[in-house]
């Protein structure tokens, strides 16, 4: 049988990840460390922040506005009957912060005035800013949501032109009118003062099973991105490279073996992470199929990152340096150790248009939330046309970067 | 046949001109040194030759195939050895082995018979077991030197093959080179140790700035271009002025080489015993003497004006 070079390449990587102790250092080693410290840090508790919620009004869409700031997971809420009873909660650090829904709050919204909400949080700057940020994010989405749902009513049973101080106006110009005004949820903020914040109170972030999608999200991030870089950029620093290249394997079949060591490593990481997050926590998950296209969209759009990192760097040593600073910084905005809301504003624009993010929230969504096919649709989806793009960058610039002079 | 023709090769670095103009061919069968200094363009016309470099102009035939239009036909015939080893240091011998034949897609059973036959002649079956790391740097270059000819090319290209060797292993390589010769290949090799292109070359090229400044026979070279042979007196030191005033009182003129004081003579064997005799009647006795005969380093100085050595430094 014919020694096949794409599978002996993927071959020769994988025995290479295995015998290198710093590699398996930092696809191994490191996130699990990772894990047990954060785990002991604050491992118990469901959501981050815990928020006293005063519902004056008691309306329809007040109920709404409550249901669906529960079920983003990100805070635990605690109903109280009185203002009085929810702001000693606060004092006494069994929550973080007040929510007040004001009398009216269904009425202005549905007669379409402004509607007001009250935020009382600790004096703590962390937990404030968290909390704001956290409060201000959903209220937004919300007052967009509303908004939509009011216009396109507005626009349904509106007559096609409407006279107006002697002159008449289309249908379309009127909403277009109305939509420069619409932001129907404003937030107040304002503190109260607390002797101090106690580690109770302290952010916390995520459910037992989240570590399950920090495992695999850090090994689709940050060690794809490094092993890609270390496949593609020991290969200069050996010489090596020059013994592919003055053999007759194509060039492609060199990549494509690169690309297929690079997901063995991931995978075998992944298998690894995820069987000792088990062990060591015993995380509730919703095991399911659908993890798999979704890992794997993230795996390979990773590899077509870091070789594309590789490819763009003057020399090997910029290379590993670039992906790692990628790497730390995507991390971090992905959504993987803190949620998203914690993010200013403009970096969670950022956030949102990197597909690692979407990799991090279709897997929360499928193994801490139990969603279901249409939860990972986007996502995946996301991934693979970043991996195609990725990756056919990579193998565009290969030839190029595969140049000796 | 000509395993490899070299025509008009040119290759601009900016403004470096690495190569100029070089033509040069070699026969099949043949070993041919490209001898130079550092700088000098053999590593680069090397590796136009293997396809890792593409030439400003000119063109490289490797048994008639156009290495620039056919590249990947030619490099089947093609086994390249650069200077560094090229292996993967936390792999094993045969695993770097069985890597590189895959590249030439080899089959399985082909490649272990190989590899079998070769770690025979180069003196490495023990070692295919250990990783590469734990090698020493002669073991590497045996190794590395199977992984060039793992796919028996018809032209092996050897750069600076010897370098940092101790002069028992060098030796041992050149048999090696030689027996592969004996097996049919053709070698490209280049060096700057003037000794070993002297010991295995048939021809060589000497190159200095890019350019061929010599091609031949070693032989037909050190005639042409070595000048005369040298008779080497070395004087007790205590005598040394004394010796260099009566060679130039018999009409020499002695220049120093180390303790040595040389003249140059055109019959060298029939010098020697009347420099003895005419030293000895004036009370100097030399300690020794010697011949030299004219060496390729005198080519190269003759030729460029500058010792190789110190073009070398």
């Amino acid at each position: 049988m014919r020694l096949n070079p794409a599978l002996e390449v993927a071959r020769k990587d994988l025995l290479s990840f295995f015998r290198s102790k710093s590699t398996l250092f930092w696809t191994l080693a490191f996130p699990l460390m990772m894990m047990l410290l954060f785990s002991s840090m604050f491992g118990g508790r469901g959501a981050m922040f815990t928020i006293a919620v005063v519902d004056e009004d008691g309306g329809q869409i007040s109920r709404a506005f409550i249901d669906a700031l529960n079920s983003t997971n990100v805070t635990r809420l605690i109903q109280f009957p009185n203002e009085a009873e929810a702001r000693e909660q606060v004092l006494e650090g069994k929550a973080d912060a007040l929510l007040m829904i004001s009398e009216g709050f269904s009425k202005n919204l549905t007669s379409g005035r402004a509607a007001k909400l009250l935020l009382y949080t600790t004096e703590d700057p962390q937990v404030r800013t968290a909390i704001t940020n956290m409060v201000k994010g959903f209220v937004d989405a919300f007052s967009e949501e509303y908004r939509r749902r009011a216009l396109s009513e507005l626009e349904r049973t509106m007559p096609p032109s409407i006279p107006a101080g002697g002159m008449t106006l289309s249908r379309e110009e009127v909403i277009g009118f109305l939509e420069t005004f619409a932001r129907p949820v404003k937030v107040r903020i304002a503190s109260i003062a607390k002797p101090e914040v106690t580690s109770e109170t302290a952010a916390y972030w995520g459910e037992k099973g989240h570590w399950i999608t920090v495992m695999l999200a850090y090994t689709l991030i940050f060690s794809g991105m490094v092993s890609a870089a270390s496949l593609l950029a020991y290969e200069k620093l050996l010489g090596t490279v020059k013994r592919m290249l003055t053999s007759p394997a194509s060039r492609w079949s060199l990549l494509a073996g690169k690309l297929l060591g690079g997901l063995g490593i991931l995978t075998l990481s992944q298998v690894v992470l995820v069987a000792l997050t088990i062990l060591w926590l015993r995380p509730e998950v919703n095991w399911t199929p659908l993890l798999i296209p979704l890992v794997l969209a993230g795996d390979l759009a990773s590899l077509g990152l870091g070789f594309l990192v590789v490819e763009l760097s003057p020399n090997p040593k910029t290379a590993n340096e670039a992906v790692v600073t990628v790497g730390i910084m995507v991390q971090f905005v992905s959504g993987l150790y803190f949620p998203l809301e914690f993010l200013p504003d403009p970096l969670r624009a950022v956030a949102e248009v990197i597909p690692f993010t979407w990799a991090v929230k279709a897997l929360d969504g499928l193994l801490v939330m139990g969603r279901g096919l249409e939860s990972v649709m986007v996502p995946v989806t996301y991934l693979v046309v970043a991996a195609v793009i990725f990756t056919s960058l990579a193998v565009a610039l290969f030839p190029r970067w595969a140049r000796v002079e | 046949m000509k395993a490899l023709e070299v025509i008009d090769l040119t290759k601009v670095y900016g403004e470096v001109r690495a190569l100029d103009s070089v033509s040069l061919h070699v026969e099949e069968g043949e070993i041919f040194g490209l001898l130079g200094p550092n700088g000098a363009g053999k590593t680069t016309l090397m590796e136009i030759v293997a396809g890792l470099r593409t030439p400003t102009s000119g063109s490289v035939r490797v048994f008639g195939l156009d290495v620039l239009e056919e590249g990947r036909e030619a490099s089947k015939l093609i086994g390249f050895n650069p200077q560094e080893t090229m292996l993967y240091g936390d792999l094993t011998g045969w695993e770097n082995l069985r890597f590189v034949a895959s590249l030439y897609g080899m089959k399985e059973r082909e490649f272990r018979r190989r590899v079998e036959e070769l770690a025979d002649i180069l003196g490495v079956k023990d070692l295919l077991r250990k990783r590469v790391s734990k090698l020493s740097g002669g073991q590497r270059r045996r190794l590395s030197l199977i992984a060039s000819i793992i796919h028996s090319p018809r032209l092996l290209i050897l750069d600076e093959p010897t370098v940092g060797l101790d002069p028992d292993a060098r030796r041992d390589f050149w048999e090696v080179i030689l027996r592969l010769r004996e097996e049919g290949s053709t070698i490209l090799l280049s060096t700057h140790y003037m000794e070993e292109a002297d010991e295995l070359c048939d021809r060589v090229a000497i190159m200095d700035r890019g350019r061929i400044v010599a091609l031949g026979d070693p032989e037909e070279l050190k005639r042409r271009y070595g000048g005369m042979a040298k008779v080497v007196v070395y004087p007790k030191m205590k005598l040394a002025r004394r010796v260099e005033e009566a060679l130039s009182e018999m009409g020499f003129r002695p220049s120093r080489l180390g303790d040595g004081l040389v003249v140059e003579a055109e019959d060298p064997a029939g010098l020697t015993p009347k420099l003895i005799s005419e030293l000895s009647a004036r009370g100097l006795d030399p300690e020794r003497v010697e011949i030299r005969s004219p060496t390729l380093e005198d080519v190269f100085l003759n030729l460029t004006g500058r010792p190789l050595m110190e073009v070398m430094e």
